[in-house]
């Protein structure tokens, strides 16, 4: 299975992880095929499939607070917390996406790309930079999956799903309105390329 | 009424003393051959009595042949004689292995001292070791009428009995392994039909028939070219976690934990018998083949609730809770010798994610904020708006409502979890049975012995210890003021934060664990844990239980934002027994060390420094040492254990 793989540097970054409720907001430790495909359209205009991952080791959870204003009403609604990744023993986090290309597209155009993914953009998170663009062939093995993608999409990562975790993620439909898709989570038991594997397994399928 | 063939009777002659009853001169545990009329004792005439003869038959014998045997009860025998094999914790068909002595009670792998703790309190193994005794045994074939009426009965002495005396199969106590045996004979008996042909009678399990035990369950070994046939008869043993998607978005959610335990209370009544054993998130089970395992969590599945599941399907003769770990190590190493027996052989591992049937293809918004797999109704409280499913929020109102008390506002608390990890119990249990193997002389096929090691009635022990060490816990600890957030649900606690309470919350739990767990390291390698998570009253209860499930040591600590580390029991007791004797003064040394670090990135540098001071602060040289404890560890500790630390201040 032949794939793109883009190394990222990033600043500091929140994936909210889809908890609304309370004051206080998780950030997940993945990028969602969601994200990846919203932030290349966005920078891009092209609808690219994609999943990734930070670096263990060059990152560390710490947490925001951030108060968001009613914009109708003028006043300030309750302060949240939000988790958030910030660099750890180095200057910048790193990760690395894995997208599904063809030869139409033409690679140069992610060389140094700089890009902004996740949420609160606006306060500075998110800043993205393509450092290394590598094209990369991965055995499929049957394993752990360890990220989410929508269950649509599955077959073109080269994903076949044996024992399914659903989840829903996000999917939005224009710029102001979406809707919930079903999604396989981390945790399903998969045939997948490797990288998107926690671990391989060997069970009887 | 007619009496029931009770499975658990077969082994009562394990609680005789014979050394005590020298008159009758008793060979072996069962009693087929008891001359009753010359000791004037009654002979049972319950069904059960049949058991009896569970030793008496060679597995090659065809069941129309068992002629000492009302030919009504061999079936249950033939049922018995499986489930006492599919029990045991050493196959019984081994060659012989040598002798390595006898052991009078029991041996508990991450206890050695048990039987010999329970001599103590004056308590001894047998319960029978009178003329009137023995007498009474006989009764109890014609008097008990439930498998309940003898565990409840000899209780006592079954759990400090081994299942056999014989060192290295002493490892298992006697409760365990006839609680098993009733629960694998009841399963057989419900799915096996009795059927007779122009050869006579045979029995049939999921449609395939047999007339032997060995044609039944074929060989026991699982390598090698010697006993490995092919038997007729396969069932199942399945590991089942059960998950939730949920996370708790307030307080009261943590109700979906009552639920998660009602439901398993309700499966494991409806159940029993398919049911090994049990734990407030975990199910192990024994089930025939062909059974829908969709079908018998439906009401937990219809709950929102998934299960994660490792379903071993083998041939009676190698079936065992263990297995998986086997053919999954067999097959990731490629070996030959194990994988040729075990295709065979037929034997399969599954890894099933079952989830529950209606999943909705799309969500208009919004979802549920709590369990993410709902569509959700907006809820307004405090100015707070939430999006929540009528499910989770009915979880969220009904039942116990625990809120903190007022008196914690504006504090630090401190959420406690016990944990079990079956995965690493597992690979515990094999490490420990190698490891008592090797300790043992007499032996003639070690590594034969460690290869069929059959885990579940020693996990389940285990198991049963852990419930004890938990509730000793709360026991100890009643006096603290520690709140259980829900009643009855052992595994989790609250209290305000304070470092002589966390000193003595570490104290209790390295007191009980050196009751109950000596022999098993308190490392990463433990199954059992305790993880502690502190932080501001405020801070989502959510995120205490993301931490509690993936905790990775013996002793996890966080203090949010502050630090989170992992301890093992020697790391422990040095820092509670020595740096604190010195601590004042060594905490101004950690400080340095730990600027050291900072300033130069070095280790070899924080070599050095505490080489140096060896004298000074020998605690500290020897933590770093021994055991490669960071200074910042060290310090962390000290700080969390202390009261009077800036850490205290909200």
């Amino acid at each position: 299975m032949k794939l793109l793989k883009l190394d990222l540097d990033i600043d500091s970054i929140i994936i909210g992880e889809r908890v609304k409720g309370g004051i206080y907001r998780p950030c997940l430790e993945t990028i969602p095929s969601s994200t990846v495909q919203g932030a290349f359209k966005y920078y891009l205009g092209l609808d690219l499939k994609g999943v990734g991952f930070f670096d263990a080791g060059t990152y560390e959870i710490r947490d925001f607070t951030y108060s968001v204003k009613d914009k109708l009403l003028e006043v300030a609604k309750m302060p949240f917390i939000s988790s958030c990744l910030y660099p750890s023993g180095r200057e910048r986090i790193r990760a690395v996406i894995y997208l599904m290309t063809n030869d139409a597209i033409d690679k140069n155009i992610f060389r140094n790309l700089s890009l902004t993914i996740g949420a609160l953009k606006s306060k500075g998170f998110g800043k993205s930079k393509v450092i290394n663009i590598e094209e990369i062939e991965s055995e499929i093995k049957q394993g752990i999956f360890k990220v989410r993608v929508f269950e649509d999409e599955v077959s073109l990562f080269g994903v076949e799903v044996l024992s399914p975790v659903y989840g829903y993620l996000f999917y939005a439909r224009d710029s102001v309105s979406g809707i919930y898709k079903k999604a396989i989570f981390e945790g399903s038991l998969v045939r997948a390329p490797e990288f998107f594997l926690k671990e391989a397994t060997f069970y009887d399928e | 009424m007619s009496k029931e063939f009770i499975a658990e009777l077969h082994d009562i002659g394990k609680l005789i003393d014979k050394d005590r009853l020298k008159n009758y001169q008793l060979r072996g545990h069962t009693f087929e051959d008891f001359d009753f009329s010359k000791h004037k004792i009654s002979k049972p005439s319950s069904p059960s009595w049949w058991g009896q003869y569970h030793h008496k038959i060679t597995v090659n014998d065809d069941i129309n042949k068992w002629q000492n045997i009302d030919a009504v009860y061999r079936p249950d025998v033939f049922l018995l004689i499986l489930s006492d094999h599919l029990a045991s914790s050493i196959s019984r068909a081994l060659p012989q292995l040598g002798s390595a002595g006898e052991s009078e009670g029991v041996l508990k792998l991450w206890n050695y001292k048990f039987y010999e703790n329970e001599k103590s309190k004056e308590k001894y193994w047998a319960a029978f070791t009178t003329d009137d005794d023995l007498k009474r045994m006989f009764e109890a074939f014609d008097k008990l009428n439930s498998s309940d009426e003898i565990l409840n009965l000899y209780h006592e002495y079954l759990l400090i009995t081994p299942e056999d005396k014989s060192i290295p199969r002493n490892i298992t106590s006697l409760y365990t392994h006839i609680e098993l045996v009733g629960k694998i004979f009841r399963v057989l008996r419900k799915h096996c039909e009795i059927k007779t042909n122009n050869n006579g009678t045979y029995l049939e399990l999921g449609g395939n028939q047999a007339n032997s035990i060995f044609g039944a369950e074929g060989g026991n070994r699982t390598s090698g070219n010697q006993n490995v046939d092919k038997g007729q008869w396969q069932a199942r043993f399945i590991k089942c976690h059960i998950k939730f998607p949920h996370s708790f978005v307030r307080l009261q959610d943590i109700n979906l934990l009552v639920k998660q335990a009602e439901l398993i209370k309700s499966f494991v009544t409806t159940y029993q018998d398919y049911v090994m054993f049990y734990m407030p998130d975990f199910i192990s089970l024994f089930l025939p083949t062909g059974l829908e395992l969709k079908d018998l969590f439906k009401e937990i599945l219809n709950n929102g609730f998934f299960i994660d599941c490792v379903e071993i399907i083998a041939d009676l003769g190698i079936l065992r809770s263990n297995l998986d770990i086997k053919t999954v190590k067999a097959r990731k190493t490629n070996s030959q010798q194990t994988l040729a027996v075990l295709n065979s052989r037929d034997t399969k591992v599954y890894k099933k994610i079952l989830t529950p049937e209606d999943v909705s293809e799309e969500i208009r918004p919004h979802i549920c904020d709590i369990c993410q797999r709902q569509p959700a109704v907006e809820r307004i409280k405090e100015n707070v708006r939430e999006w929540i499913c009528d499910n989770c929020y009915e979880l969220r109102t009904e039942g116990d409502k625990f809120s903190y008390p007022e008196e914690w506002q504006n504090q630090k608390i401190i959420w406690l979890k016990f944990s079990l990890n079956h995965d690493k119990l597992e690979n515990w249990m094999q490490e420990a049975f190698g490891r008592y193997i090797d300790s043992l002389n007499g032996l003639k096929d070690k590594q034969t012995l460690k290869d069929e090691f059959r885990s579940l009635a020693c996990h389940s022990d285990f198991v049963k210890d852990y419930f004890k060490i938990v509730k000793d816990f709360w026991k100890r600890c009643k006096d603290l003021e520690i709140m259980k957030p829900i009643s009855d649900y052992e595994e989790i606690g609250v209290c305000k934060y304070s470092g002589e309470l966390v000193n003595k919350i570490i104290e209790e739990f390295i007191a009980v664990h050196n009751d109950y767990f000596p022999d098993c390291k308190g490392d990463a390698h433990s199954p059992f844990s305790l993880s502690l998570s502190i932080a501001h009253i405020k801070y989502p209860v959510r995120e205490h239980w993301r931490y509690f499930e993936n905790s990775k040591g013996f002793l996890n600590i966080r203090s949010h934002n502050v630090f989170e580390d992992t301890y093992t029991k020697e790391e422990i007791k040095w820092l509670m027994d020595k740096l604190s004797e010195t601590e004042r003064e060594s905490s101004h040394f950690l400080y340095k060390l730990i600027d050291l670090y900072d300033g130069l990135n070095s280790e070899i540098n924080i070599t050095v420094e505490i080489l140096n001071n060896k004298e000074r602060y020998p605690a500290i040289y020897s933590l770093y040492s021994k055991f490669e404890t960071s200074p910042e560890k060290m310090l962390n500790f000290s700080r969390i254990i202390e009261e009077t630390d800036e850490i205290t201040k909200a």
